[in-house]
């Protein structure tokens, strides 16, 4: 029969542009997979056209922000952070366009979703306190810049005057006092800086509302200048009182040429911890319905 | 342990949305802003905030009868502000009338959070950045405002790059 010849003929179209979909998806997963070591391989254009420090390090000075892949403006670079239902929302995670979510135990998922019921009226920067490592780095909007010497990696980061202080090749302190941004120690490893930074506080979330985790955090970190213009960016995070297993998550960093650094004094005049109070005492009004 | 593919599934649409939005400045909007009460507001500027971690701007707005409301409005901090173009006493100044687009607080009342600001010149400035934390709504400027106008639909050019 016509019909169920176009039928078939239809079917079996879609199967073939499923499975050619499929191919490029692979093939530009495994692209992407194979990028970052292909660009470091010695005699590779953009690794050998960036700046290199004094004893052939990728050298990361400079002035940069995550959570934006867009060169412009600074409106342009930062318009759709913000997340708006129907758009995929501009991730910090600009190799991929999904990551997987944190592999959360039964009990820290459900606050996690309470916490996001709430929209996230319990977020602890409205208090003014650090977002801390990794969710400072990754976020967009605020720039940071790097300072980098052979012996120790600065990061300055300009919202709520963060600031990170890696040695390199250095073992972490055994009498640390848990802190909003932990201990890091750094070493290269070829191209890449990896960091290991452990000796958190549990005050912060990891990345959007909610994402909780306990003193037992421990952060690894890569970070590979690619480029001129990109640090690709690695964290695994573990977390044994609330996670499953590691999370890792893959996302770059965007150099921010001419951008100063200034400052953030975020008590100065926040109206928000006043209003959130307020809210607080009816729910009702801000909770979601679902 | 019971499996469970609907709940499984309805967590990770919600870390996928909750998890991976960046965080913007300093706080949810949600909380305090509702995405689906967008305002368009013309008035005389009565007082500016150039303050971390937002600033605020104050205008009188006159309605229909003659009444007038002083209305506060959150926008991005001054760091943000600056790079987009903005400089502070030289864009706007306390006795300019100006537009200002945004969305109304949660429990009403004459406060909201801004996305943009338009002089009486017909310039154009961001003063802070569209509804997150999937709250979604409607862009100002795509309904009716509360006052029965209209702003225009298409979003202004950036404004010009300044780091």
């Amino acid at each position: 029969m016509q019909i169920g010849k176009l039928t078939n003929g239809i079917v079996i179209a879609g199967l073939a542009t499923f499975l050619a979909a499929l191919l490029l998806f692979a093939t530009a997963a495994a692209a992407q997979a194979t990028g970052a070591a292909a660009a470091q391989q010695k005699g590779d254009d953009a690794s050998a056209k960036i700046p290199r420090t004094a004893d052939g390090k990728p050298d990361m000075t400079g002035v940069w922000q995550g959570g934006s892949n867009r060169i412009g403006t600074w409106e342009e670079a930062n318009v759709d952070g913000g997340f708006v239902p129907g758009n995929v929302p501009m991730t910090p995670f600009a190799i991929k366009d999904k990551q997987p979510p944190p592999p959360y135990q039964d009990w820290a998922q459900k606050k996690v979703d309470e916490s996001y019921a709430r929209r996230g009226v319990d977020e602890p920067m409205v208090r003014c306190l650090p977002p801390g490592v990794p969710r400072t780095t990754l976020m967009g909007l605020f720039p940071m810049q790097i300072v980098q010497t052979p012996k120790m990696v600065v990061m300055l980061f300009e919202v709520f005057h963060e600031f990170r202080l890696i040695p390199i090749d250095a073992k972490h302190p055994d009498d640390l006092d848990p802190s909003y941004m932990g201990d890091s120690v750094g070493h290269w490893e070829g191209d890449t800086l990896v960091v290991d930074v452990t000796g958190f506080n549990d005050k912060t979330w990891l990345s959007g509302v909610g994402t909780i985790h306990s003193e037992k955090l421990h952060v690894v970190e890569k970070f590979t200048r690619v480029d001129m213009n990109t640090i690709l960016y690695e964290d695994t995070v573990e977390d044994p009182v609330v996670f499953t297993g590691p999370w890792t998550r893959h996302g770059t960093i965007m150099l921010r040429p001419g951008t100063r650094l200034q400052e953030y004094e975020c008590v100065e005049n926040n109206d928000d911890l006043l209003r959130y109070n307020e809210m607080l005492k009816d729910e009702s009004v801000f909770r979601r319905k679902q | 342990m019971k499996f469970r593919p609907l709940a499984i599934c309805l967590a990770g649409i919600v870390l996928a949305l909750g998890a991976s939005a960046p965080a913007r400045a300093h706080h949810s909007f949600g909380v305090e802003y509702d995405a689906n009460k967008p305002i368009s507001l013309t008035g005389t500027i009565t007082s500016i905030e150039w303050t971390n971690p937002h600033c605020f701007i104050y205008i009188d707005v006159k309605d229909k009868d003659g009444k007038v409301t002083n209305w506060k409005m959150e926008g991005f901090p001054p760091s943000v502000l600056y790079r987009s173009g903005w400089r502070r006493d030289v864009t706007v100044k306390v006795g300019d009338e100006i537009t200002m687009t945004g969305w109304q607080s949660r429990v009403g009342g004459p406060w909201g959070h801004s996305r943009e600001v338009t002089l009486k010149d017909g310039r154009k400035f961001y003063f802070g950045p569209p509804p997150g934390t999937g709250d979604g709504g409607n862009a100002p400027g795509a309904n009716p405002t509360p006052s029965g106008q209209t702003p225009p639909d298409a979003p202004p050019a950036p404004p010009a790059p300044r780091n």
